[in-house]
């Protein structure tokens, strides 16, 4: 450790009239602070020939230096004649060299924003990302087919480890969050309902409600958030870490092995997992209603078979697959997306969740409209 | 005798039954180049981790410009780094900064001074490690492996200090880069009056700078300069110095 010899300080003298300041003390990074008040100690308003004498200095480090040369730089600048004695004429080119490049203007510090550049950009950026979107889904629509026509070059054993993690593993959550919404909705319509004194059609709220859109919509958002962010992670950190150029020069199609798996299993699985959460979600409604209302078990299971459609079940179900594919694509896409730092993992999880609930809405909006025009 | 800047004594480390270090002892000089080497997996990281506190040793003490370490309180803890440097083995440059940010990252860590004199002083050490002005605003992963090396080296001379580590500095470079990082930290060694503290494989780096030498076997050091340790009858020692590659390394260092 730097023994500490004293603050660096600067003294001033007279010799053939000129003024001499002599540098002392140890102008080393411990004393940075001390450094740059001591070199004001030389002020830049003066006419002539001034001498600055380093002989003295006990101690210096680089930083130390610096903020003595650039005290000199300022007052060579200011028209004053400076003589230096004891600066190692080494050590004066090098940090001469500094100085220079630090003239350069810093081209992004100066560079100001220009509104409509950024604003092509932005659209040229948003065109090029929809064209990449595009592209992507439709390579994973033709090694989907390619897979079909030759089973035998599918992985299976990566699809049957992805429909374990993706789904066996998720049930228990989205059975849960499944039974617990469908008890706030029962909870919720039976108290309106009990005023008109109509409690009893609780059942059908519950069961069109659930069946129709909660199962389905909150098996998809708790899957893009649990395994879609997977997805992205996953596949961003084996890119990052060039995993899948080692796949690639070992002749192995990441495509094939990672993203086309992920992709089967979600799609095949999301409709067994909205299967299960229907059921919770009735269990839950059916809870709810014998607790709260003048029901039992019995009549809640006989007007449930009044009520219930297996048109409104097909429907939530069939939405299942869609929700699932849009989920895996999006969230593969994102983390092939990854480039270069670990930054760009986190981004592109953060946009793997976000871009794939908001599409699993949008998807879901597109169904009503396509359901009520058909009539369903 | 001056008092070592780092010491070492009766280190120990396992890892559930794998015995990495046992009763190891260690002492490093100022402005040594001091150079561990090893058989992989002998231990040099751990002991390397073990010195600058990221690992806690299973035994023994380690003293670092007389302090020990794990027996610091924080702020004991923030000076003392402040007065070490490390180079990781693959840079750890923060990738999500820019170079020139990287270096200024334990400037404004310690120094109370204006952005612009930070600045400056970040170009200082650019500069000082011979990295061309364009690559102040590049991000690392547009760097080669050299030019990681030496932003990384930047950092960890950002606060002039007086022990620098490097953890495999000319791993991963090519010939010629080995040979002009290796005569870079000699000639930083000799202007900035570090003391250098390396793990390396690199024979040519081992007889061309380093003064002192430390092979770790059997989980012991066994310390000395090159020409003493070479003298060692110890077979692995007998391997890794007699070797083809180290005898052409030693005479291209006789040829200088």
């Amino acid at each position: 450790m730097n023994m500490k010899l004293g603050q660096p300080s600067i003294e001033t003298t007279i010799a053939n009239g000129n003024p001499v300041y002599v540098v002392i003390g140890s102008w080393t990074v411990d004393y940075a602070q001390d450094c740059l008040k001591a070199s004001l100690a030389i002020p830049a308003k003066q006419q002539g020939q001034i001498t600055i004498r380093c002989n003295d200095i006990k101690q210096f480090d680089a930083t130390g230096i610096w903020l003595l040369f650039r005290r000199i730089e300022e007052l060579k600048r200011a028209g004053v004649r400076v003589e230096l004695e004891g600066f190692r004429q080494d050590y004066l080119t090098f940090l001469q060299e500094v100085a220079a490049s630090l003239e350069e203007p810093g081209k992004d510090l100066a560079q100001l924003r220009q509104l409509p550049k950024e604003l092509w950009d932005f659209f040229r950026r948003a065109f090029k990302q929809a064209a990449d979107v595009l592209m992507f889904v439709g390579w994973c629509w033709m090694l989907l087919f390619d897979a079909i026509i030759h089973p035998l070059q599918f992985r299976f054993r990566a699809f049957i480890k992805q429909c374990e993690v993706t789904a066996v593993r998720a049930a228990p959550i989205v059975g849960l969050i499944s039974f617990l919404i469908a008890i706030v909705i029962a909870y919720q319509g039976s108290m309106q309902l009990k005023r008109f004194g109509a409690d009893i059609y609780t059942v059908d709220l519950v069961t069109i409600s659930v069946l129709r859109e909660m199962a389905v919509l909150l098996t998809a958002i708790m899957i893009a958030g649990r395994s879609g962010s997977a997805f992205a992670a996953e596949i961003g950190a084996m890119k990052l870490n060039e995993e899948t150029d080692a796949l690639v020069t070992t002749g192995i199609d990441p495509m094939r092995l990672l993203v086309l798996p992920r992709i089967a299993a979600l799609t095949i699985m999301m409709p067994l997992l909205a299967f299960f959460a229907d059921m919770t979600g009735l269990a839950g409604g059916g809870l709810l209603t014998v607790l709260t209302t003048k029901t039992n078990w019995l009549l809640y299971i006989s007007r449930l078979s009044d009520v219930l459609r297996m048109n409104d079940f097909w429907i939530g179900v069939g939405k299942a697959p869609a929700f699932g594919f849009i989920i895996a694509v999006v969230g593969c896409y994102h983390g092939m997306k990854v480039s270069t730092s670990a930054e760009s993992v986190g981004k592109e999880t953060t946009n793997a969740v976000v871009d794939s609930i908001f599409l699993v809405i949008l998807a879901d909006a597109l169904f009503s409209l396509l359901f009520t025009a058909l009539n369903l | 005798m001056t008092e070592p800047v780092v010491s070492v004594r009766n280190l120990v480390n396992r890892f559930g039954d794998q015995v990495v270090h046992d009763w190891l002892d260690l002492d490093i000089y100022p402005g040594e180049i001091f150079a561990i080497v090893g058989g992989s997996g002998s231990g040099k990281s751990v002991l390397l981790r073990s010195i600058l506190g990221l690992h806690k040793p299973d035994d023994g003490s380690i003293s670092v410009f007389g302090k020990e370490i794990g027996k610091l309180c924080e702020t004991e803890t923030h000076e003392l780094y402040r007065h070490v440097g490390v180079l990781y083995q693959q840079g750890a440059l923060f990738s999500s900064l820019s170079v020139i940010e990287n270096i200024e990252t334990p400037l404004y860590e310690y120094l109370p001074l204006s952005d612009a004199i930070i600045r400056e002083l970040a170009m200082l050490k650019l500069k000082m490690v011979n990295l061309p002005d364009n690559a102040a605003n590049k991000f690392p992963s547009e760097l080669s492996g050299g030019m990681v090396k030496r932003a990384g080296l930047a950092r960890a001379l950002a606060l002039d200090p007086t022990l620098l580590f490097l953890d495999e500095p000319t791993s991963g470079l090519d010939p010629l880069a080995s040979d002009a990082f290796d005569k870079l930290i000699d000639v930083l060694h000799v202007q900035l009056n570090l003391t250098v503290v390396m793990v390396t494989h690199d024979l040519d780096t081992l007889f061309n700078i380093c003064s002192r030498v430390g092979v770790i076997i059997d989980h012991k050091m066994i310390q000395g300069t090159v020409d003493e340790v070479t003298k060692n009858p110890h077979p692995w020692i007998k391997e890794y110095f007699g070797g083809p590659r180290a005898k052409r390394a030693r005479n291209s260092r006789k040829e200088k």
